[in-house]
Parts: structure tokens; C-alpha cells; sequence
């Protein structure tokens, strides 16, 4: 595609403003008029019909309105919910509305951090609101072009499904008679969303967009692009992230009539040939030596002790304090004391890392399953030394994201390979390459005190957290980039993820101090599905039931008690005791587990039906309640909820340990997640609280594991604090459910 | 506590004798109860072979496979099915080819990969229970003799010497008797009367 | 050289002969809804029918379908129709989708030899992973196509 061919396509990429853009809510009105302006006279010269109302949607004159899709899909449904969101506001007809991905461009930045991005399960807190608006917005510019069209008063004016009535005169006109002329007015002032009752497709379920290409093996990933010329790569690096390709037998790749080059990456070695295996074996062969990195000394073990003495000894910064919780400690007569060992964990994506790019001296062309859009226009920036204009990027679906996808390092690689080759280059890394070059869910160590009042209550509770920084390694550094691309979070805010969950609990606690230390480490970290809010939960809530059961109260009631101020946590701990049947005995045999979280602006408590016998783990029932103030699509979000709940459960089996540096996890031989048959039956339930949507991607893995072993505890009367279950001997059994 | 751990006594003794049954066949032939001990040598060298974990991972007494040196559980569930050639809808063959795999690590062998019927599992038994259970037909798929010693001659048996590498390149450990020697002791011990510990 | 019938299509291979099927189907034969997970059939994502039973083709030589018949994700039905592919979008089954196209075949190995399966059948013949957590609904999609192809 030429440079002039890309213009007409991607309209909004040009007219944008770079360095002006500014997001506020009139801001980002105001900048959609920008694009609006230039946007329809480029599209207009393209096709002659399409008309751009503003960055999200764009209308033809046969009727068919096309929606812009920002947030990248990667199985969450939001390339459903969103454009729902806009189609319903706007009074389309649903069966003529048509979807695109798009490209890196500013005007889909998130409004907050200024970086387009998808994650943090905030694409729904973020963007319902826009689309809201940028739906209502069209649809007044509509109704003013049909207005002048038919001669009458906008407010005598009527739309719905795609057609704008004039109900006195039985006259109507469609979107795309009068597309053309909207596209011309002003962005109105005012704007009056629709109520409630007028909405007639969010908050029910609809069928997913992206799913029928899903079953019949069409839908095109990452590693399913196929480009003109294209070749493909296959890479090895040094077993220990960050070690040093010392040698390898050159004549012996070059032997190979198949490979196209050899390019030295950071650590490796890139093999390019026409087709994978061919680079595959060639690498294969090639007696490739490495030497040791940074991590040399780095194990698992070594690391377990090491945290563990900095709970007694490290300098711990406060996160939150809330009066004497130390003063009241230390006048106790019993004080009670746990501490939590959690594991580095991969994403381990279905989809291998792979990126596809076609990088010359004057344009940087990338095909990419992405969550991090804007960071990897950045590094491709960085990496290519070319202007924002000379840098297309084509985002695929998503093979799981998880956070992986967030970062760019996995296009590096892409950039690298195809300069120096000089054509486009599709770079797949192996299993193995993806687990031991992963960025992992750091490990964290966790100490937690406690007294308890007369009343069986917490009076006083300190929390010790021993974490690396989740952001820090892998935000670009405001020095290394121009200064449009600000990093996400502040500095300041890095550490946040580390303590979330706990700084702001659902509870009521009088004395309450979380402290952190921001451990250094070697190791390359990041987020992870549920981020801090996972491990968090865990040693939160599997303390809040060891208190529980110290004040011979069921832990159910204990909660209630604690959550009294809270409105939403109430409601979702009765809606899950009721869906469990909670005060009735489990059958025997069975025991149950219940877990509370507040996380991602939203709110879940979980309970859990298991059997324990030999230490197997058969999980039978997993029932969640959840509150994420108005389900904008119940039927992707349960699904959003019962997926997440199997992360959960895969999360208290799997983890990735180290010794002299080297992942001992590097295939699902080894990082087992949970199968289809140790999943439970899995029941969700939507509490309608009201507050502003909140997204579901990451809230139901947030109380599994706390769920989970309280369960345990109540079956066996032993506490896990150490994940994975297999360092307590447990293992997972069939679920034996029966359907 | 592993079964063919039970199996792990001197592997050198039973190779010893079986040199001098091999040396001396006449002798051993003439005599009943020299014939005996011979017979009993050569089993003892069978079992070595028996209690190798690449036997034994397919001859278990359980709904399913075991794999490894340490004989866990075979992963992913995978299970011995109503034919003992895997699940209904996942067959052995689904993943175990014609061959060993040295990309995928999966071990293969020219005969449709399966587990040994239930009735001829081994596991937790004593090597005497084993001895018996090879003459007996209910527990040796109905062979007699030379049939039992026409099985060792399979693709699946072969393919314990030649197991080939995992799936992180690990070579897998083949029975401590070579082959041909394990033959030669099959033979002996049906030929001379199949002697039981 | 290789051949063997490709969704009822004649085909012809040029290709090392230990080539993993998964790679030529994808890079030779353009067929990209058989995924790549893991390269040691640990995952099951690479599921085709070979001769109409489940292979993980990424542990197969491409060699080794010599005169067979193969059948991929893209053969399992010329327009969705298949009852497992219908049942799939009922359910909704898909999330992230890319081990979608391996659940499908394995499911389909499964009706095959035995068309209205238990749940424990449906335990012992789905192995395969799905890390966004979709058993719940390929479980019920399995019912239900099992009691629509009655």
C-alpha cells in the first residue's frame, strides 16, 4: 500500500494532530472535528460515499455505518461491547453496521494516561462513556442534516434503525441519504444521551462479531499473516534472559538451501526462511553456545529466602495507615501472624509471540497481535529511527493477551530481522522462547498481623509486602522518547499495583497500616491477568478467614460484619451466599470456601464447593456474584467471569521457577494449566448496583485463589500460604462434575 | 515404593548366569534341577527388563498410563480407554506416531501405540506374580511358549532400547539388558522350562 | 514428495519428510487455522483428522500422511455448518479463539466414535488447553450438538 493509498484509508492517522492532542471530553470532541474535516473529504475522494460523522464512525450512503474498534480483541468481547455501546446511542440498525480495528492513532488514546493501550480491564470504565457520547453526538448531527433535508423541526424528529422519522407526516430519511451533510456541522454543544428504557441492545447479550470466524478457522492472528514477499524467522537466545550468544556453526546454517539469513538479535540468533520449520531445523543444527546474562545467579529458592529476610529487615515505605495499628499490636494479648509465598507466573499465551514487519529506510510496516498499540509505535520509533508518518501498524486478533501483549519486545525482534534482510519478515518464537523470555508476574512475599477486638473483629492489622515494581521495567522511559509519548502512570504510581486491594479494602479497619518494599530485581516483570490485585486478594482474604475462624465465626458472617460500610460488598457476599445455599450444609464429603474482592471498579465474592481426598483436589462448584455497576452484556461478561475463574485455578498449580538463571518451566509439559476436566461447574450472577460500568476481564481470577483454599481449610484444616499447591502436596482431580 | 524398583536387584548376578546356562546348555538340560535354576537365572534377567519403566508405563493395573523414570501418572488425563489404545475420540495414535519424534519429544513405534490389556499389567506385583502371570493365558494374552517370546519381537517391546529423546532433547533410559541379551534370556527361559522365582 | 488428500483435495508436498504436518498445512498449503501452541502435542491446538481419526500434526511428519486423508479445521464443514461449529456459536464458546480450531477437531474425533458422549467421555477425550478458561461452554456445546445430530 502506498503512502497516499494509507491517507485514504485511515483518515483519522492524518488529520490528527500529533502534538496538540488533547483528550479532555470537549477536547476529544473537538479533536474528532479534526478528523471529521479532512477525514470525509479523504474518504469522500476515495469512494465518493462514505461520510465520517467523527474518529469512531463513519457512514455510507447505502446505509452501512462502519465503527471503529480501538481496544484490541483478544477473547474479552470487547470489539462487541463497545460498538454496541455506539450503535445503540446512535439508533443504528445493528445488521448494517460494520467494524474496523484501529491503527495506532491519538484519538483512541486512553483520556487518563494519554496511551493507547488495552488492559487493566479498563476499556469498558473508559470508553462506554464515549462511546455514549460519540454515539449521541452523531445522531444529533444526523438529525439536524435531516432537519434541513425534510424541512421541519429537529425536535419533531424521531431515529431508529438507522432511518430518521418525521412521525407527523409519515415522511423518514436513512443515515445515508443524509451522512453527507451531517459530516459537515459542528459537533453540537449539548448533548442529550438517551435514557435507559430508549437503549435497546446494551445489557443484553448479544452474539460476539468475531466469533463465527472463530470456529471455522478463518480468523486471522498475529501469526497467521501473510504478506507479499514475506518470509519467516525463527529464533533462539540464550536460555538465561539477558546471556550472550557466544558462537555459532555458520556454514553449517548457511549449508541449508532453505535459509534465506542469518541475523544476530539481542541474545540470539534469527534463522529466515521461506517457511518456519525450514528456519526451525536450520537453527536446530546450528550448535548455537551461549554465555551467562544477568540472571546467572538468579534461582527461586535464593530468591524465597532473600524476600523473606527483607520482611524483617528492609526499609518499607507506608501505602496506607489508618490509625495505631502497630500501638494496638503491641499492647495485644495474642497477636496473629501469617506469611504468604507467591510465584513468578507466565502468561503463556496460546499464541506464541510473533510479530510480523517490513521495515525499509523509509517506513516501518507491522502486522501484530497487540495490547500495547502505543508502546509499540514508540519502540518502533526507537528502534527505526522514523518519523510517527512512516510507522503503519496493522493490529490482528489477539491469541490471549493476559498483559503479555502490553509489551513490545516481541516486535524488536521483528524490526531487527526485516531491516537487515530487507523484506517483510514474520518472526515466531517457540513455546520455549515465549516462557523464557517472558516478562512474569513478579514473586511476592507478603507478611500480615492481626489482634482481635472482644467482638472476634480485626482491631488492628499490618501488612508487609515484599514486591518489585510491576510497571517500572516496562513503561518506556520518559527520557528515551519524545515527549508526546508520556509514559502511562507517573512514577509515583508504579508501585500502586503491589498494594491494590489491600490500600483500599471493602472493609472496615480501625487500626490498619500496608506497608511496601520495592524490591529490585534482575528478573523481567510485568503484569499479569488480575495484576497486584490477584496475589493481594489471596493472602487478604485467606487471613480475613484464618481471623474468621480464630473468632469461631463463619466466615461468611465475619465478612458481613467487616463490609458493613460497604454497600456493594454486601450485596455481592449475600447474592453468592444465597447462590451457594451457604447456610445449609455442604453435602458429605464436600466443603465450601468463600472470598471477597473489590478490584477494577468492581466488585466479586466468590464461593467454592470441593472434595479432598489423598490431597486431589476435586473443585465440584464455583458460584461468583458480581457487581460491575451496570452489565453492559451479561452474556460476555459471565463468560469473561467463568474463563477468569479457570485462570484463577490454573494460577494455584502453575508458576515458573528459576535455578542459575534459567526458566525450568519452558513448555505446558511442565506449566500445566487447569484442563477441562478439573474445571468446575462455574455459575455467575450479575448484582445491578448501578455504579458506572466497570470491566470483567480481569475481576474473576481476583478471589479464586482464596476461595479455593479456604475451601481446603475447611475440608483438611490446613492453611496454604505458599503457592503453588504443590509445594503443600496438593494436587488437582478431575472435577468429576456430571452435566 | 515404585515398582520397578522391586525388580533392581543385581542385574550383574542374573547376567552372570545367564553366561553359564549359555555356556553349558547341555548339561542344564539333562539335569532337572540344574535345569530349573538355569531357567530361574534367565527369568531373572527377563525381569530386570520388565521392571524397566518403559515397560512398565504401558502394562499398569490403573485406568491409565504412566510415563517418565518416575513413573507419574501419564499428563493431560489421558486415559487407557475400552481397547487399551486410549479414550474414545483420543487415541493413543493421536499424538504416538510410527516413530520417535525428536521435535516433539513423542515417542513412537511401528505398531499402533497402546497400553498392554489390563489383564496383563504389572503393576505392584512381585516378580514371582510376574513370572507366573507370563505362563498363565488369562494374564499372558493366551500364549504359550514361544508366543510369549513372539511378543518381545513387537515394535512396542523394541521400542523400549530405542526410546528416543523428550521433549527438552533428554535422552530417554533404555533397560539396563541389552536387547539381544534379553532375547536370548526369554528363550532360555521358556526353553528351559519356565522357571519361576 | 508427499501426497494426500487435503479436505477432499489432491496434494502434493515437496518438503523435508519430517516436516511437522502443522507447518506444512500452514506455510505450504496456506491452511493457518491449524495453530501452533507448543510443538510437543501437549496442547492440542494443531488437532486434524488423519484418515477420520485425531492426529496433533505438529508431532507428525508430513511424511507420515503419505495416501491419507486429512482433514483441518477448514474442511470440517464448508460453511459453519457443522452441529459442533453451529453449537460453538450458540454457546458462544470462543474467547481469544486460537485454540478454537483444535478444540473443534478433537470435539468432532470425539462424536465420531461415539455421538452422544458422557461427561466423563468428554473429560478423557478433551485434552486440549485453553488458557482463556472457555471449558465450561465447549462442555455444553458438546451436549448440544450431540443431541442436534441425533
Amino acid at each position: 500500500m502506498t503512502h497516499e493509498e494509507r491517507r485514504a484509508r485511515a483518515p483519522a492517522f492524518i488529520a490528527s494532530s500529533w502534538a496538540k492532542h488533547e483528550i479532555s471530553r470537549r477536547g476529544f470532541l473537538a479533536g474528532s472535528v479534526a478528523v471529521l474535516t479532512s477525514g470525509s473529504a479523504l474518504a469522500q475522494g476515495r469512494n465518493g460515499v462514505a461520510s465520517r460523522l467523527n474518529a469512531w464512525l463513519r457512514i455510507a450512503a447505502d446505509d452501512t455505518v462502519t465503527l471503529t474498534v480501538s481496544q484490541s480483541e483478544m477473547g474479552q468481547g470487547i470489539s462487541t461491547t463497545l460498538p454496541v455501546v455506539l450503535a445503540d446511542e446512535l439508533g443504528a440498525d445493528w445488521s448494517r453496521v460494520r467494524f474496523e480495528s484501529a491503527d495506532f492513532d491519538p484519538a483512541y488514546r486512553h483520556p487518563q494516561y494519554k496511551w493507547m493501550f488495552t488492559g487493566n480491564s479498563e476499556s469498558v470504565s473508559t470508553f462506554y462513556p464515549i462511546m455514549r457520547t460519540m454515539g449521541a453526538a452523531a445522531r444529533q448531527m444526523l438529525t439536524s442534516a435531516a432537519a434541513t433535508r425534510l424541512g421541519v423541526e429537529e425536535t419533531t424528529l424521531r431515529v431508529d434503525n438507522g432511518r430518521i422519522h418525521h412521525d407527523p407526516s409519515g415522511r423518514s430519511v436513512s443515515f445515508g441519504q443524509v451522512a453527507a451533510e451531517a459530516a459537515k456541522l459542528p459537533v453540537p454543544e449539548a448533548l442529550t444521551l438517551k435514557s435507559r428504557g430508549a437503549l435497546k441492545m446494551i445489557g443484553k447479550p448479544q452474539q460476539r462479531i468475531d466469533i463465527p470466524s472463530k470456529v471455522d478457522g478463518s480468523a486471522v492472528f498475529g501469526i497467521d499473516v501473510k504478506v507479499p514477499g514475506m518470509a519467516i524467522a525463527a529464533i533462539r537466545r540464550a536460555p538465561s534472559q539477558g546471556g550472550v550468544l557466544l558462537s555459532y556453526d555458520a556454514a553449517a546454517i548457511k549449508a541449508k538451501p532453505d535459509v534465506i539469513a542469518v541475523v544476530e538479535i539481542p541474545s540470539g540468533l534469527a534463522v529466515v526462511a521461506a517457511h518456519y520449520w525450514q528456519a526451525r531445523r536450520a537453527l536446530d543444527g546450528a550448535l548455537l553456545q551461549f554465555g551467562p546474562g544477568p540472571l546467572k545467579d538468579y534461582s527461586t529458592r535464593v530468591q524465597r529466602q532473600h524476600y523473606a529476610d527483607l520482611l524483617g529487615t528492609a526499609p518499607f515505605e507506608v501505602k496506607k495507615k489508618t490509625g495505631d495499628a502497630e500501638g494496638v499490636l503491641a499492647a495485644a494479648g495474642i497477636v496473629r501472624e501469617a506469611t504468604f509465598e507467591i510465584p513468578a507466573q507466565a502468561h503463556a499465551t496460546m499464541e506464541p509471540m510473533n510479530c510480523t514487519a517490513h521495515v525499509t529506510d523509509d517506513r516501518c510496516e507491522l502486522w501484530i497481535p497487540a495490547q500495547g498499540i502505543e508502546m509499540i509505535h514508540t519502540v518502533a520509533k526507537q528502534t527505526t529511527g522514523l518519523r510517527d508518518d512512516q510507522i503503519v501498524m496493522h493490529r490482528t486478533l489477539v491469541g490471549g493477551g493476559f498483559g503479555r501483549r502490553l509489551l513490545a519486545d516481541f516486535a524488536r525482534d521483528a524490526f531487527i530481522v526485516s531491516r537487515a534482510v530487507g523484506r517483510p519478515v514474520k518472526v515466531i518464537w517457540s513455546r520455549e522462547e515465549d516462557m523464557r523470555y517472558d516478562a512474569y508476574r513478579p514473586p511476592v512475599t507478603h507478611q500480615i498481623r492481626a489482634s482481635l477486638g472482644s467482638d472476634g473483629q480485626p482491631e488492628a492489622m499490618t501488612h508487609r509486602v515484599v514486591s518489585p515494581s510491576h510497571m517500572l521495567y516496562i513503561l518506556p522511559r520518559p527520557e528515551s522518547v519524545t515527549d508526546w509519548a508520556r509514559p502511562m502512570m507517573s512514577p509515583a504510581a508504579y508501585d500502586q499495583m503491589a498494594v491494590e486491594g489491600l490500600v483500599e479494602p471493602p472493609y472496615s479497619l480501625p487500626n490498619y497500616k500496608v506497608e511496601q518494599y520495592r524490591v529490585e530485581t534482575p528478573l523481567s516483570v510485568s503484569v499479569w491477568r488480575t495484576t497486584g490485585h490477584g496475589p493481594n486478594n489471596f493472602v487478604l482474604e485467606s487471613f480475613i478467614d484464618e481471623l474468621a475462624h480464630a473468632a469461631q465465626q463463619d466466615p461468611l458472617a465475619y465478612r458481613l460484619t467487616l463490609a458493613a460500610a460497604d454497600r456493594r460488598a454486601l450485596a455481592v457476599l449475600k447474592a453468592v451466599a444465597q447462590m451457594s445455599d451457604w447456610t445449609s450444609a455442604p453435602p458429605v464429603g464436600r466443603a465450601r470456601g468463600i472470598a471477597l474482592a473489590k478490584a477494577f471498579n468492581g466488585y466479586i465474592a466468590q464461593a467454592v464447593e470441593l472434595s479432598v481426598s489423598n490431597k486431589e483436589i476435586a473443585v465440584h462448584d464455583v458460584w461468583s456474584a458480581v457487581d460491575v455497576g451496570e452489565t453492559l452484556d451479561p452474556g460476555i461478561a459471565a463468560s469473561n467471569i467463568e474463563g477468569g475463574v479457570v485462570w484463577g485455578l490454573s494460577g494455584l498449580r502453575t508458576e515458573v521457577t528459576f535455578a542459575n538463571g534459567e526458566v525450568q518451566e519452558t513448555n505446558f509439559d511442565g506449566f500445566e494449566p487447569v484442563h477441562l476436566w478439573e474445571t468446575p461447574r462455574i455459575k455467575t450472577q450479575f448484582v445491578e448496583s448501578g455504579a458506572k460500568p466497570s470491566g470483567t476481564g480481569e475481576l474473576g481470577p481476583v478471589p479464586t485463589h482464596a476461595a479455593v483454599c479456604n475451601a481446603i481449610f475447611a475440608a483438611t484444616g490446613e492453611r496454604i500460604r505458599a503457592l503453588p499447591i504443590s509445594r503443600s502436596g496438593y494436587r488437582f482431580a478431575p472435577s468429576g462434575i456430571a452435566s | 515404593m515404585r515398582v520397578h524398583t522391586a525388580f533392581a536387584f543385581s542385574t550383574v548376578a542374573g547376567l552372570a548366569a545367564l553366561t553359564m546356562v549359555a555356556l553349558f546348555p547341555q548339561r542344564s538340560a539333562s539335569q532337572p534341577a540344574a535345569q530349573e535354576a538355569e531357567s530361574r537365572a534367565a527369568f531373572a534377567v527377563v525381569a530386570t527388563v520388565i521392571g524397566s519403566p518403559r515397560c512398565q508405563g504401558c502394562h499398569t493395573l490403573s485406568a491409565f498410563p504412566r510415563q517418565g523414570d518416575d513413573q507419574h501418572r501419564h499428563l493431560f488425563n489421558v486415559m487407557r480407554g475400552p481397547d487399551d489404545g486410549g479414550a474414545l475420540g483420543l487415541p493413543c495414535t493421536t499424538c504416538h506416531g510410527q516413530a520417535n519424534n525428536a521435535a516433539s519429544g513423542v515417542p513412537g513405534a511401528d505398531e499402533a501405540w497402546r497400553l498392554a490389556p489390563i489383564s496383563m499389567g504389572w503393576e505392584g506385583l512381585t516378580t514371582a506374580d510376574i513370572c507366573r502371570h507370563l505362563k498363565d493365558p488369562v494374564h499372558n494374552g493366551r500364549r504359550i511358549g514361544e508366543q510369549v517370546v513372539d511378543h518381545l519381537r513387537t515394535g512396542l517391546v523394541k521400542w523400549a532400547w530405542s526410546p528416543g529423546t523428550d521433549a527438552h532433547g533428554r535422552a530417554r533410559t533404555a533397560p539396563s539388558v541389552p536387547y539381544s541379551d534379553f532375547m536370548a534370556a526369554a528363550e532360555m527361559w521358556v526353553r528351559t522350562g519356565e522357571a519361576c522365582p | 514428495m508427499t501426497r494426500f488428500k487435503l479436505n477432499g483435495r489432491s496434494v502434493t508436498i515437496d518438503a523435508d519428510p519430517d516436516t511437522p504436518l502443522l507447518w506444512v498445512l500452514r506455510d505450504e498449503l496456506g491452511l493457518t487455522g491449524t495453530k501452533y501452541g507448543c510443538g510437543i502435542a501437549a496442547c492440542g491446538a494443531c488437532t486434524v483428522h488423519v484418515e477420520g481419526k485425531p492426529v496433533r500434526s505438529c508431532s507428525l511428519p508430513q511424511s507420515a500422511a503419505e495416501g491419507k486423508s486429512v482433514v483441518t479445521i477448514e474442511g470440517l464443514s464448508k460453511d459453519r455448518s457443522h452441529p459442533l461449529q453451529r453449537a460453538w456459536i450458540d454457546e458462544q464458546v470462543p474467547q481469544c479463539g486460537y485454540c478454537q480450531s483444535g478444540m473443534l477437531m478433537a470435539a468432532a474425533a470425539l462424536l465420531e466414535v461415539k455421538p452422544h458422549p458422557s461427561d466423563q467421555d468428554i473429560d478423557a477425550a478433551i485434552t486440549n488447553i485453553c488458557r482463556c478458561g472457555t471449558y465450561v461452554r465447549i462442555r455444553r456445546a458438546i451436549h448440544r450438538a450431540a443431541g442436534s445430530s441425533k
